[in-house]
């Protein structure tokens, strides 16, 4: 990166540290550090609430994933909005009204301390290892991409979210929220409207919609209806939905978002907003990855796109594999490309037999391509960290690096360290919130003054951020464990929607039903993981509604054996 | 740090469509067309 995109990276990062210091300021008591005082709009808010979702690996993986895959990614999304509209009209005025900090302190307003404990804890697990793995995967990609040691990215990511939460609490963070979205999407639409004045002169937009037609990139819909598929318009709608409801009604990073809406009005306008914008949004993420794809049909792309570890497999055990894989691989995208360039002229001179003869050997020769890489990342995986075996969160940053003009460069990469900071900055005030609210001045010290808790926010901010940046240090040795990390999360969620479920409408249904609703949920969920093919969006309907169908069980059993006691079991 | 905030009665109209039973089907309605929308476009480039 040359030093005019050094400029402009470290002058967004110190922008966006003082603007979050200057917002913060004035933050002194409780309630204005955790709780913004529920001052702010619903503009506010939903940007924050789109700010805390979009992690840096969003705007890696994202495109790349489009450029692998297609655009299939995208009904993931359709669920969201019918979440959205749940939500605004539940729990938003239920959480409002109580006037709770956490969601979880809702639990125990419902049912008793013992479901709030559980609540709690599920999200400290989830949530805190989370954490971790969101300052450690963009910490990854940005040093790889920028030849820095992963611990001063990591450091370097960390470090500012601590000065920017625990100096200014939620109000910082959720007004830096705005500024990092507001710089993500100016670097995110120049990056496009660049990209699309890179393609060769002969092709036109409609030509490169065309060619990532032909090569099945824009396959944004499929109707079968298929358990083992993770994206069909029917998993997204269903799957997704829960998915959606899971997070944003009962995840404290998200809650902690609309609970600082000054209305519940501004709050309802705050996910209606993110309900309206989200799937445009993923939609244009996903039409770069495209644009991008088309772009090396014209441009040779490299065999493998992490350039460490494409080194690391060249000097190799299996060295002389992949140097012979990497010419045979020059062979095929140069067959790509001369089909891409028939197909293209053929198209326009409205030549429809010889377009179609193109459109074939275009297949033919992206099926070719497509399994030389496959063939690279088995190579890759065989002497590399297992974290290193797919590339796809490095396609769009080796396309910025390599083709972008100076000072876009640094822009783009400024986008991706404002969208590291907008998750982790989130995640870390929603961790502090609960540590202090649900656990310290809940179970440990329930009788200090406001002055002890305002410095024990502060410290949590900090505690749990030095802990991400910790996570990030020994993350690489983690190996496989890093997946599992991943995983865990995803199999808590059905289990809290249940359990928020039966909170909001099983009126009759107790604690005790509850627990045992979500014990038995969380059992099967970890059962589906362990023995079935089920696609995880899948997991969070199967586990609510277990969740919700044993605990109603329990109390009508509960009910018939002692016709006198109701709400307690 | 009181046990808990002030409770919020706000529960008006939106400031645009009249109802939230109307802002919640132009929602749900933006969905559709989103929806109808990205499928005719990958069709029609397909």
């Amino acid at each position: 990166m040359s030093t005019p995109d050094w400029i402009v990276l470290g002058t967004t990062l110190l922008v966006i540290t003082l603007y979050g210091v200057y917002r913060g300021r004035g933050s002194t008591s409780v309630r204005s550090f955790l709780l913004a005082d529920r001052s702010l709009g619903w503009g506010t808010v939903a940007l924050s609430i789109m700010a805390t979702q979009a992690s840096a690996i969003t705007f890696t993986s994202t495109p790349g994933q489009a450029y692998v895959d297609g655009m299939r990614f995208l009904q993931f999304y359709f669920g969201l909005p019918l979440a959205m509209v749940l939500l605004s009209a539940t729990a938003v005025p239920k959480f409002h009204r109580l006037g709770v900090y956490s969601a979880y302190e809702y639990l125990e307003r419902r049912f008793d301390p013992k479901m709030r404990l559980l609540g709690t804890g599920l999200f400290l697990l989830s949530r805190g290892l989370a954490t971790g793995m969101t300052i450690y995967a963009p910490s990854l990609v940005l040093s790889v991409m920028l030849g820095l040691d992963v611990r001063w990215t990591s450091m370097l990511i960390g470090g500012i979210v601590i000065i920017v939460t625990a100096t200014g609490g939620v109000k910082a963070v959720n007004h830096t929220h705005v500024l990092q979205l507001a710089i993500i999407m100016t670097g995110m639409l120049a990056a496009g409207v660049v990209l699309l004045m890179l393609l060769p002169p002969e092709v036109s937009v409609g030509d490169a919609l065309s060619l990532a037609g032909a090569a099945g990139k824009l396959n944004t819909i499929d109707f079968s209806f298929d358990l083992e598929n993770r994206y069909t318009l029917w998993t997204g709608l269903i799957g997704g939905m829960f998915v959606a409801l899971a997070y944003f009604g009962t995840d404290q990073s998200q809650v902690q978002r609309y609970l600082t809406g000054k209305s519940v009005t501004q709050s309802r306008l705050a996910l209606l907003f993110n309900g309206v914008a989200k799937v445009p949004m993923q939609f244009f993420m996903l039409l770069l990855g495209v644009l991008v794809y088309v772009f090396f049909l014209f441009a040779e792309p490299p065999l493998f796109f992490n350039p460490t570890a494409a080194a690391e497999a060249r000097s190799g055990i299996h060295g002389e594999s992949f140097r012979a894989l990497e010419s045979r691989y020059h062979d095929a995208v140069a067959e790509r490309k001369a089909a891409a360039e028939a197909f293209v002229a053929a198209r326009d001179a409205g030549a429809t037999e010889p377009a179609g003869v193109a459109r074939r050997l275009l297949m033919r020769t992206e099926q070719t391509v497509e399994r030389l890489r496959e063939e690279a990342g088995v190579i890759v995986s065989a002497g590399a960290a297992p974290n290193d075996s797919a590339d796809t969160n490095y396609i769009f940053l080796s396309f910025v690096l390599t083709y972008l003009p100076v000072g876009l460069v640094g822009l783009v990469f400024a986008c991706i360290f404002a969208a590291s900071l907008s998750s982790s900055s989130g995640e870390l005030s929603a961790l502090a919130t609960i540590s202090i609210v649900d656990v310290y001045r809940r179970f440990l010290r329930p009788r200090e003054s406001e002055t002890h808790y305002m410095h024990a926010s502060r410290f949590f901010m900090a505690a749990w951020g030095i802990y991400g940046i910790a996570f990030a240090q020994y993350a690489s040795r983690l190996g496989s464990l890093i997946e599992a990390v991943n995983i865990l999360g995803s199999l808590f969620y059905g289990t809290m929607l249940g359990i928020f479920l039966l909170a909001f409408y099983g009126k009759k249904v107790g604690g005790t039903a509850t627990l045992v609703g979500a014990l038995c949920g969380e059992a099967v969920v970890i059962s589906c993981f362990l023995w079935t093919q089920i696609a995880w969006l899948w997991y969070n309907v199967i586990g609510c509604a277990v969740v919700v169908t044993v605990a109603l069980f329990w109390t009508l059993a509960v009910q018939r054996q002692r016709p006198d006691v109701h709400a307690e079991q | 740090m009181s046990a808990s905030r002030a409770p919020d009665t706000d529960d008006g109209p939106p400031p645009f469509l009249g109802s939230w039973r109307n802002l919640y089907i132009a929602v749900l309605s933006l969905l559709a067309f989103i929806m109808i929308a990205v499928y005719v476009f990958s069709r029609a480039f397909s």
